[in-house]
């Protein structure tokens, strides 16, 4: 068993007004790439080690999306906060979304080509064909950054299906415009 | 820059496999949408739409092919397109074909991408989170059947009740495996049962 992709879907966003406010100089970029792929472990059972499926298919499906969140966002200088998902169909256990994106096997491709050093921020769920997928994101090299805990979103119309896996990064240009919270 | 423009969305597939099956090269799909204030917010009937709508269909037209055109790696690449808008719950659905349906419109776009066709297109109203359909047609043949797709874009928060999303869709090539004939081989087809003695034609037996 191999990774098998069936498309990879990439939503990125210029927001160039925010609060009724221009964002001067440039638009405030976000951007998620998330690939649809088959559920490695669907129909099988419970499969009490999962590891053998992670090691292939976890850094494979890094390898597809990681490269193109940096292609669209103009390289790692231009990524200022990352984060990951994934969203298992409705024959998928949390586990198996769990699986593709908490090892160091998927995070550290992401990590190494995005120059960061945290550890990432994720959501993993199960959801309907076209549930929202949410991608909170932290500063790639300082977790304390509070205007850069900020969050995407975007919907696959027709993912995931029932033996399918929506598995996504994404990547923020910046804080959050107009950041100013205070305090402790 | 456009005044009124709150963002640009802009949503790449490459399909890879389907049907059990791998594409090949891939099929790939751009659809960038610009999500705006209303300009006729809050006005009651307009009567006349065109002087805020024909500066914003030239300047979204462009905008949007541009993006389309280079998601799809340049004006060749770009076999299909249509285009779609959606206005929020406090506005007419006129305030979305005052932008697109609009000579201005169209021929922005066909600058950018050099195409011939007409544009087809939705025009809905709907809350934030709705999809976006954009039907598609051949760059320069609207009767190519192979052509006739459907795009979709989701924006979580847009269009809000004072705003208006505007988009444009294009693809890198026909549908994947796409192989339902064509006109003439409908025509030869139907021809050829009518002599036999059972047209089909109208669903049910001559």
């Amino acid at each position: 068993m191999s990774l098998s992709v069936r498309k990879v879907h990439v939503a990125r966003e210029l927001i160039y007004r925010e609060g009724g406010r221009s964002i001067e100089p440039e638009p405030w970029r976000t951007c998620v790439v998330a690939a649809v792929v088959k559920n490695p472990w669907f129909g099988l059972g419970y499969v009490e080690d999962l590891d053998p499926l992670v090691r292939e298919c976890a850094p494979a499906v890094a390898e597809v999306i990681v490269p193109r969140l940096l292609e669209e966002l103009g390289g790692a200088e231009r990524i200022e906060a990352y984060g990951k998902a994934a969203l298992g169909g409705d024959g998928a256990a949390v586990e198996h979304s769990a699986a593709l994106i908490q090892t160091l096997r998927f995070g550290n491709v992401l990590r190494d080509l995005a120059g960061g050093e945290t550890y990432m921020s994720s959501t993993c769920k199960r959801g309907a064909v076209a549930g929202v997928l949410t991608v909170p994101m932290i500063h790639k090299n300082d977790p304390s950054h509070r205007g850069h805990n900020v969050t995407a979103s975007v919907v696959v119309p027709d993912a995931p299906r029932g033996d399918e896996i929506l598995v996504a990064v994404a990547g923020a240009s910046g804080a959050r415009p107009f950041f100013r919270q205070t305090g402790p | 820059m456009i005044p009124e423009l709150r963002k640009v969305s802009v949503v790449t597939e490459d399909l890879v496999h389907d049907e059990d099956r791998a594409i090949d090269g891939g099929w790939r799909t751009v659809v960038a949408a610009a999500v705006i204030a209303n300009p006729w917010y809050g006005r009651g009937f307009v009567e006349n739409l065109s002087p805020e709508a024909l500066p914003l269909a030239d300047s979204l037209g462009r905008l949007l092919a541009e993006q389309v055109v280079a998601g799809l790696g340049g004006p060749d690449r770009l076999q299909a397109y249509g285009r779609a808008a959606m206005v929020g719950l406090g506005g007419e659905i006129e305030h979305t074909s005052a932008i697109i349906h609009t000579p201005s419109f169209g021929n922005a776009v066909r600058s950018v991408t050099g195409s011939k066709s007409l544009l087809y297109s939705t025009n809905s109203r709907a809350t934030a989170g709705t999809c976006v359909t954009l039907p598609g047609t051949h760059r320069d043949d609207d009767s190519l059947r192979d052509y006739y797709m459907s795009f979709d874009i989701v924006l979580v928060d847009a269009p809000r009740d004072d705003e208006i999303v505007v988009a444009l869709g294009g693809a890198s090539g026909p549908r994947p495996f796409a192989r339902l004939g064509n006109r003439a081989k409908d025509r030869e087809a139907m021809a050829a049962e009518a002599a036999a003695g059972k047209d089909d034609t109208t669903g049910e037996r001559a």
